[in-house]
């Protein structure tokens, strides 16, 4: 038994590699085991190489690992791209036909014909992974109830024919491991707590967690790797009386985000790179005209249509930077997928209480993963309200009154007495067009004097995290 | 607005009232070799788009014109890019997802320029630009509506699979009502896409185009004299071609010609074409097929399994049945002219 134990499967795409990954984390998750996954896509829109690694542990881990202890290659490019990564006495299991130009004299080789036994034997190549699945949960020393109540949940609804065939499947993945493989459960499932956790991605906590914060009107279009954002939102936004638009590009996404945050609504887009680029200028008008708006940024390989399925970290500066002029917005940068969750809440609370945009930047690698959370997250949900003024129906109201404190009250459009214009032209405090230096300079200082208040709230003590010795000689600040 | 008029006769027709001279059926063309898109594209299985582009591309160059394409970001562009080879002697220009149309702007300019030079001959070259659905109904709309009304000669080619499927079939303005997507999924709150597609013939007409048609590679001389007459006629010019998608369509990979088949027949893709004389700003109207029999919406559903939540409701069905009805009813003119009685449903007739 070990504590920590890190899983490669590694295939084409629609082979089902997801599939296998993905069941082991469900398996795992029940079982109360921490789990971080790492995912890559094709690039292809069917077919091309993908992988899944999933990292088991018994104490909350913060990434997927390295070396691999197990590798299973469904192929032979599969097998050429990963056996690299696998650590010196680790485990190989792959497909009959694979070939291995080097002896692997401290590694231990499997190779079973999983293609043979899915498409002789069961007759039906889709089962193919649930052959490697068998297989696995051998080697592994999974719980065959388990694993079958899984395959169970998954093809009851599929009819009988189905759930035998997978059922089949599984049965003689599991024999043939038992006949053929020599050294007996070398590796076991990690020791897990009593506690079931809740098994999410990245970018479902971030569409979870702005649900929770009371986001109620998304407005995207698609672009990988955010879409599923949207995807998410799209079934479970209506659920609770929300509105999902899609809108014909990114411009238009934060646009409408401007005007239904404007109107009173608590309202995000997600968007990547390319998205983020042509959502610039209106950061520049959310900024100007104080306007709340949360934007999610997963960040893909750059610049241009660069590498959309893969991760990359490096629309940091455009975040803090992008758009013309002194423009103010705050920058928050998630490290887990239940980080991702907690940050998204607290951006809105953020962008809320201090009416400006909040950027939230992830990354394709952290949209994708697969994460174990700790079930009492939802617990930790910001509360936070708007300043809003019910103005005098006689009074004249000042939008952008200055007062010494940098957040003006919030007149709701459509309040009498409360009507007034909000521009990104700057402005004097009623919204009055001004262009002469002073009005320039006091109403950039108080749109910049929100950021000192930020530093100091509360809601913001949790955005760091110091790792490590409290006596190192050498520290290292990193974000993301 | 325009004049309309109506082409009384029905089918395919190399003939064009803004040409001299009518252009070449392929089939006049004999056995000379072209090359459309060649092997090495990672277009998926059953994919229609691969096809149409492939015809469009052998249309121009039994023409002997060499093709400049500027390519947006779509399905297209990401099956055609790992293996630029694919494109044989075409040109490519690969560029963002909303600037199909301001990059075959600059692509028509340079030319301009080539010509002035003395460097190529202008009726050698022939600019294209070819974009998907989202890159044309949506965030490319802008660029194309402005390029269509420079009055620029070129061709825009917009590859209709009716969602955007490399991003994971999310739907586009060029979504069916009802479709199961993933940003309009079929829920018991929300039912599928709400919304009604838009028709990029009509968008592009008001905007000026000189010639507008819709194609589908099943047909393919249709398609083919389509991209010959839009090549040869001066002003810009859009063709559209239906895609089969069997993977965001959620149908069999081998049906491509049953499915296309039902929605010709359907009526749910009407095949015509529009030239405009400037001069006299009348629109002369074709209709390059008729359905053999007219069947309902509900056949077109069945092989497609992104229609599947609606086909369980009926209002919905009819809805969209309507949605064509009143598309179809344009064309009556030409039927009443004809004699034929759109009425009588699954009815076989003459021609």
């Amino acid at each position: 038994m070990q504590p920590d134990l890190t899983v490669r499967i590694a295939g084409e795409s629609g082979e089902g590699v997801i599939t296998i990954g993905e069941t082991l984390c469900k398996i795992s998750a029940r079982e109360g085991i921490n789990i971080v996954t790492f995912r890559t896509f094709p690039a292809e829109i069917k077919g091309g190489a993908c992988m899944i690694q999933v990292r088991l542990s018994e104490t909350p881990i913060p990434y997927h690992g390295e070396k691999v202890d197990l590798l299973v290659c469904l192929n032979q490019l599969a097998l050429d791209e990963n056996l690299r990564d696998l650590k010196e006495d680790g485990v190989l299991v792959c497909e009959s036909e694979c070939d291995l130009e080097d002896e692997q004299p401290r590694r231990t080789v499997y190779k079973a014909p999983f293609d043979r036994i899915a498409t002789r034997e069961i007759g039906s190549r889709i089962t193919k992974n649930i052959v490697v699945l068998g297989t696995l949960s051998y080697i592994m020393g999974l719980s065959k109830e388990i694993v079958e109540g899984f395959i169970t949940e998954k093809f009851a609804r599929k009819g009988k024919a189905v759930l035998d065939h997978n059922m089949d499947a599984l049965q003689r993945g599991i024999n043939y491991a038992a006949q053929h493989f020599t050294r007996e459960t070398p590796y076991q499932l990690p020791q897990g707590s009593v506690h079931k956790k809740l098994l999410m991605t990245g970018n479902e906590a971030i569409a979870l967690g702005a649900t929770a914060a009371g986001m109620r009107y998304f407005f995207g279009y698609p672009i990988t790797p955010a879409s599923e954002i949207m995807e998410w939102l799209a079934v479970n936004l209506p659920k609770v009386g929300g509105t999902v638009l899609q809108t014909e590009d990114e411009i238009s996404a934060v646009c409408s985000v401007a005007g239904a945050s404007w109107a009173g609504g608590v309202s995000m887009t997600s968007t990547s790179g390319p998205g983020l680029a042509l959502m610039s200028e209106t950061i520049g008008l959310l900024s100007m005209a104080e306007i709340p708006a949360v934007i999610v940024d997963s960040q893909r390989g750059g610049p241009s249509t660069g590498m959309p399925t893969k991760t990359e970290q490096s629309d940091l500066l455009i975040a803090l930077y992008g758009s013309h002029g002194d423009s103010t917005r705050v920058v928050m940068a998630p490290i887990s997928v239940s980080d991702c969750f907690q940050v998204t809440a607290t951006a809105f609370a953020i962008a809320e209480k201090y009416q400006l945009p909040v950027i939230v930047l992830v990354d394709q690698a952290l949209s994708a993963r697969l994460e174990t959370v700790d079930r009492q997250i939802l617990d930790k949900i910001p509360k936070f309200s708007r300043l809003c003024v019910i103005p005098r129906e006689d009074g004249h109201y000042a939008r952008y009154q200055l007062s010494g404190f940098d957040v003006s009250p919030i007149a709701l459009p459509g309040t009498a007495g409360g009507e007034h214009m909000v521009t990104g032209r700057e402005h004097d405090a009623f919204g009055n067009f001004a262009c002469d230096e002073e009005t320039h300079t006091a109403m950039t200082v108080k749109r910049f004097g929100k950021l000192n208040s930020i530093e100091t709230d509360p809601l913001m003590s949790e955005m760091c995290l110091r790792l490590g010795d409290e006596n190192a000689e050498i520290g290292i600040v990193t974000w993301g | 607005m325009y004049k309309v008029l109506f082409n009384r006769s029905i089918g395919p027709s190399p003939y064009s009232l803004l040409l001299p001279e009518p252009v070449r059926d392929v089939g006049d063309y004999g056995a000379i070799p072209t090359t459309g898109l060649m092997s090495g594209h990672q277009g998926c299985t059953g994919c229609g788009m691969v096809t149409g582009t492939n015809q469009v591309l052998r249309a121009l160059k039994l023409m002997d014109k060499h093709v400049v394409a500027s390519i947006g970001t779509g399905c297209n562009e990401v099956i055609t890019t790992q293996n630029t080879s694919c494109w044989g002697d075409v040109s490519v220009d690969h560029n963002n997802f909303p600037n199909t149309g301001a990059t075959l702007s600059g692509n028509i300019a340079a030319l301009r320029a080539l010509v002035q030079a003395g460097a190529v001959s202008s009726d050698s070259v022939v600019n294209i630009g070819i974009a998907g659905d989202g890159g044309t109904y949506d965030i490319g709309l802008q660029a194309l509506l402005a390029w269509i009304a420079r009055g620029e000669n070129g061709v825009y080619v917009c590859l209709n699979n009716q969602a955007y499927m490399n991003t994971g079939i999310q739907g586009s303005g060029a979504t069916p009502f009802g479709t199961n997507t993933t940003t309009t999924p079929f829920g018991k709150v929300v039912r599928g896409n709400q919304r009604t597609q838009q028709s990029l013939l009509e968008l592009a007409l008001a905007a000026g185009a000189s010639y507008v048609a819709s194609a589908c590679p099943l047909l393919h001389r249709d398609l083919m004299i389509k991209a010959q007459k839009a090549a040869a006629i001066e002003g810009p010019c859009v063709l559209e071609i239906y895609s089969v998608c069997p993977e965001g369509w959620k149908s069999d990979t081998d049906v491509f010609h049953e499915i296309t088949g039902l929605a010709l027949d359907t009526r749910s893709w009407i095949l015509c074409e529009a030239e405009r004389e400037q001069r006299s700003n009348t629109v002369l109207f074709t209709l390059n097929y008729l359905p053999k029999r007219f069947l309902p919406i509900s056949e077109y559903l069945k092989m497609q399994e992104r229609f599947a939540g609606m086909r369980g409701f009926p209002e919905m069905v009819q809805h969209a049945q309507e949605i064509i009805d009143a598309r179809w009813s344009f064309w009556h003119p030409v039927l009443e002219a004809n004699g034929i009685d759109d009425k009588k449903e699954g009815e076989a007739f003459a021609t």
